[in-house]
């Protein structure tokens, strides 16, 4: 499928969409179990929840973006845009609580999430001379997923036996 | 005492039994030639090759630390697993690490899995996963569906051809003569290839980003920081090329007879050179915006850019 089709498809989709939606309602009692279980109790090796939750962050990022790129203007714009920040900012900050214990496989990670931090304020800002802006919102979104992929990637549990 | 006495005795009997795994090894098993095979090495070295038998086999040595291995083939699976302590002291230069070379039937899908282990594999025609920490991965003549992903280790390649993605954090990547779909996603890490690739996407972080495409349809091209320079040798008819980035510095070469539809926008802050045509960049009446619109050539592709204070340069190569 080429990106003209992509496109199209997603249009498509979108338009069968509700006009409303609220972000993930059923991801959250999962993660705010996971979250207060005990960290001796996770298991190391096989434990895919926080794969499984961002990929579902992921979704509704995709869905709240795509969303937004065919919504028109005013309020429901700006509604969609907090929509999906919520959805990451909780997302990431239940990743960065589930790994707070674990040691991450490189050293400078925390660097590399500051200069996406920093990407993410200079999208915003430019959002808000140009709060319609597609490609704005494309990139914000991605800057989001970049950010919840990197916390993904450093931490990746099979890679924590040495 | 004599329990005492006993377990004295036993206890480098025991010693040995447990350091048995660890040694030479020289084993094959008869597999299905168009099956899946799987990895498993924390340490030392693997090189893996292609052949045209309906056989795996595993010569070498294996990592002093092992607790096991396990080496068996069910259905259409095959597993190598060294099997490592949960937690062992990570210093090589007092343990001897594995050295394995291992063959694989060329048409099998062949999946490894390393921390410290560096990885030399060629030869497959059915696709590759690989994924490493701090191991280096040098990979050549592969077809197929092939996804490499390395934390702290670099990545070679050369010949790759299919479905291409390349992952890294904190790894550069050397890219050549690949072919296919490919994409790179990278954090921290530089990025160099010569592809013939017609379908090319790119995200990347802080990396510095230099792309040699041969014929291009499809190009997509996402940054935070570093530096990209992209020269385009052909472009097909209805070419689409998208570049953002926030922060980076971007250059793209085009060919000479480019035909496209330019549309590039700067937004807060940034620069756009056009050394392709005598059009001008507009600047936007209120705020810091600026944007370059023009059509060269019949306009069969499509160029859309856009930047976050970065500076774009468009040339002809």
């Amino acid at each position: 499928m080429n990106n003209k089709e992509f496109d199209s498809y997603i249009d498509n989709a979108v338009s069968q969409l509700p006009s409303e939606m609220s972000p993930g309602k059923d991801l959250w009692p999962g993660i705010e179990k996971a979250i207060s279980q005990p960290h001796s109790e996770v298991p190391i090796k096989h434990s895919n929840w926080h794969r499984y939750s961002a990929l579902a962050a992921c979704f509704c990022l995709c869905l709240l973006g795509f969303q937004l790129f065919n919504q028109q203007q005013g309020p429901n714009l700006e509604q969609s845009l907090n929509n999906m920040n919520a959805v990451f900012q909780q997302e990431k900050q239940a990743l960065l609580v589930q790994y707070q214990s674990q040691p991450a496989v490189t050293d400078n990670w925390r660097s590399q999430l500051a200069d996406l931090e920093q990407a993410e304020d200079a999208l915003k800002a430019a959002l808000e001379n140009e709060p319609e802006n597609a490609a704005l919102l494309r990139m914000l979104s991605q800057v989001y997923q970049q950010q919840l992929d990197l916390i993904n990637k450093v931490h990746q549990p099979s890679w924590q036996r040495i | 005492m004599k329990l005492s006495k006993l377990c004295i005795a036993i206890l480098p009997l025991a010693m040995m039994a447990s350091q048995l795994v660890a040694g030479e090894i020289d084993k094959t098993l008869d597999v299905s030639k168009t099956g899946k095979v799987f990895i498993e090495n924390d340490q030392g070295h693997v090189t893996i090759r292609g052949w045209d038998k309906a056989q795996v086999q595993v010569k070498g040595f294996i990592d002093e630390r092992a607790l096991d291995y396990r080496f068996e083939t069910r259905g259409n699976r095959t597993e190598f697993i060294v099997d490592m302590p949960s937690r062992y002291n990570n210093d090589g230069n007092r343990y001897k690490e594995s050295k394995l070379e291992i063959f694989v039937p060329s048409s099998s899908f062949t999946q490894l899995e390393s921390v410290n282990a560096d990885t030399d594999i060629r030869g497959l025609t059915a696709g590759v996963k690989l994924e490493t920490v701090n191991g280096d991965i040098y990979i050549s003549d592969i077809e197929g569906k092939i996804n490499l992903e390395s934390v702290n280790g670099d990545i070679d390649s050369v010949n790759l051809n299919g479905q291409i993605k390349i992952d890294t954090v904190n790894g550069d990547v050397d890219d050549q003569d690949s072919q296919g779909e490919i994409r790179f996603e990278a954090v921290n890490g530089n990025l160099k290839t010569n592809t013939r690739a017609d379908d090319v996407r790119v995200e990347a972080v802080n990396g510095d980003i230099d792309l040699n495409l041969d014929t291009l349809s499809n190009l997509d091209i996402s940054t935070v920081g570093g530096e990209v320079e992209v020269d385009m040798k052909a472009m097909n008819q209805d070419a689409r090329i998208q570049v953002k980035t926030v922060s980076g510095d971007v250059t793209l070469k085009f060919p000479t007879d480019v035909s496209a539809e330019f549309e590039i926008a700067s937004h807060a802050g940034g620069r756009i050179k056009n050394s392709l045509t005598a059009n001008k960049v507009k600047k936007a009446k209120y705020g810091p915006s600026s944007s370059l619109e023009f059509a060269i050539n019949g306009a069969d592709g499509e160029v859309e850019v856009d930047t976050i204070s970065g500076r774009i340069v468009i040339k002809k190569r």
